[in-house]
């Protein structure tokens, strides 16, 4: 319990800090504003939290997996393939406007869901059955890129649409500020169950540690359980970006960091990249509205300027053990 | 029993071991001997399971191919010549690995197979240590700890003394000899000549994927078959004989 204290405390922080001051009583708030903009407020951090926490697991899935220090998330191809589903989502939402089929709200985290299974299927189904580990993480970079180009084209076709073309660019940057209750009730079962099919497949992972060979000839199912794992890691991307936020380094950053602390038995390293993921994100997302932009900084780019140096650091700090 | 019947491995029109065939009670100890390139270690994979074969392998009378990945583990074990393991994991994490495929495990008989299969190995002292900070020797020892962790009958050593010194070498014979005389099948790839005769019941001969010579190490290893495999003379009584040395107290 006592570990949970500082993220007690960080979700205290978030709900604190804000454009507008939440003290009732001023003149410029009224009771009724401050109890809406704590409750967006909660709505931001908890989808802060869901996002960070679904990066995090599912960063240290993809190392258990690929048994690669430097995967993450984006590894397959599934958090831009979510991202050109959410997009293509907004787009669909501009086009159709309320004549959707299904509400409004949920148009974005079907699309990003949707885009993230199709990217994460093409991928298995593209890499020859014989092919291992390698060949998966090859096709998915291919995947990656050629998904960015399709996002990226769908971005300067919309131009000539000031609104859409905005709207686009800030989903691909990242963001949690306009997440909504029918978006959290979706995002969360899924990063909840998540997490437990993560655990599920951990002394898998721990076993896979020894390489492929040995693992199999110790028991591991390999083809199996990295069917499994993969199909997990695409929900848990598709989570965090139907929340918006495609946030890089987080899932790379944390893992490593508590490797430090834990070691590399991946239980208890699923578990707490659950919650220091989570907490990671949510102080992101403080650093976006404190600092003193005209508009809110993509969360993108703040995860980039604090992950990128902490893992040159913890890259550092690991050679020299060595 | 250790059986393969017309065990075969081909990758396309290449034929990488031709058909193979034996029968191991429990305490033989078989060296497969052969120049680089022979067919040792695919051998081994293939009385594994881990890369596609033709032909039958049972253990005890049971088909290994109708068991299931985690069953077979129970059943067949392995100590890779090289292990892939690069992560931080203590040595007795690296052990409880073997304990993966154990149905119904508990804590308590984690540690206490841990430390019994570590005592074996004569790696107990190395329990609470960083696996990939031991030396050569003493990771191999780790890794025969680890098989025997798995419970099977049947042991398959790759090269298990390639890379080791004398003494470590003599250690690791030490306790193939010792498992054997505890029931246990080993099938062991080998380089050593010496090593073969030493410690092997028998002899499997092998060349570019062929069964030259099958029998006890006296009628296998003989300067005619070693001419014809390795291409080189065996001397009789031309090699240096070693022996660990007895600790003081011993």
């Amino acid at each position: 319990m006592k570990a949970l204290a500082p993220l007690g405390l960080v979700a205290i922080v978030s709900l604190a800090i804000g454009g507008a001051s939440l003290a009732v009583g001023r003149v410029a708030v009224r009771s009724d504003l401050s109890s809406i903009l704590l409750e967006l407020r909660m709505f931001r951090t908890l989808a802060a939290f869901g996002a960070g926490a679904a990066l995090a697991v599912a960063g240290t899935l993809a190392q258990g997996l690929f048994r690669n220090p430097l995967a993450d998330a984006s590894v397959l191809g599934t958090s831009t393939g979510a991202v050109l589903g959410g997009q293509l989502a907004l787009l669909a939402l501009t086009l159709f406007g309320s004549n959707a089929p299904i509400p409004p709200e949920l148009v974005l985290p079907v699309g990003t869901l949707a885009g993230g299974a199709v990217a994460t299927l093409a991928v298995i189904s593209l890499t020859p059955s014989d092919e291992g580990t390698l060949g998966l993480v090859l096709v998915g970079f291919v995947a990656s890129t050629v998904l960015t180009g399709l996002s990226t084209t769908l971005t300067s076709l919309a131009q000539e649409s000031y609104e859409l073309s905005r709207a686009l660019t800030a989903f691909s940057l990242g963001g949690v500020s306009t997440v909504g209750p029918a978006q959290l009730a979706m995002a969360a079962p899924l990063v909840i169950f998540g997490l437990v099919a993560a655990v599920r497949v951990a002394p898998s992972l721990d076993v896979l540690l020894s390489g492929e060979r040995e693992a199999s000839s110790l028991g591991v199912q390999v083809r199996q359980v990295r069917r499994y794992g993969v199909a997990w890691l695409s929900v848990l991307v598709a989570a965090a970006v139907s929340v918006g936020a495609s946030a890089p380094f987080v899932g790379l950053v944390v893992p490593h960091a508590l490797r430090r602390c834990l070691g590399e038995a991946h239980g208890p390293l699923l578990v707490a990249s659950f919650f220091a993921g989570g907490a990671f994100l949510v102080v992101c997302d403080v650093l976006v509205r404190l600092v003193p932009t005209p508009s809110e900084l993509p969360l993108a780019v703040v995860t980039s300027f604090l992950g990128a140096p902490v893992f040159v650091l913890l890259l550092r700090a690991r050679s020299k053990e060595a | 029993m250790l059986e393969a019947r017309e065990m075969c491995v081909r990758v396309g029109a290449q034929q990488l071991l031709a058909p193979v065939s034996f029968v191991l009670e429990a305490g033989t100890v078989l060296a497969v001997l052969g120049p680089s390139g022979a067919g040792k270690s695919t051998l081994l994979a293939g009385l594994l399971g881990l890369i596609p074969r033709s032909g039958s392998v049972r253990i005890n009378g049971i088909e290994l191919d109708a068991l299931a990945t985690d069953q077979r583990a129970r059943y067949v074990a392995y100590v890779p010549q090289h292990t892939e393991l690069r992560a931080s994991l203590r040595v007795r994490e690296v052990v409880l690995q073997g304990r993966y495929a154990t149905p119904l495990r508990s804590a308590r008989d984690d540690t206490s197979v841990v430390e019994r299969c570590l005592d074996l190995a004569c790696a107990s002292h190395l329990i609470e240590r960083t696996f990939r900070t031991l030396s050569g020797g003493e990771q191999r020892r780790v890794l025969m700890a680890r098989a025997l962790a798995t419970g099977a009958k049947a042991l398959l050593l790759d090269e298990p003394t390639s890379g080791l010194d004398v003494q470590h070498a003599l250690e690791v014979h030490g306790l193939v000899e010792a498992l054997a005389r505890d029931g246990k099948v080993i099938v062991m790839a080998e380089h050593s000549l010496e090593a073969a005769r030493r410690v092997a019941t028998r002899v499997l001969l092998l060349r570019s994927g062929h069964v030259v010579a099958d029998g006890p190490p006296r009628e296998v290893v003989t300067p005619h078959f070693v001419s014809q495999v390795f291409g080189v003379l065996l001397v009789e009584g031309g090699g240096l004989g070693f022996e660990l040395q007895r600790r003081a107290g011993e």
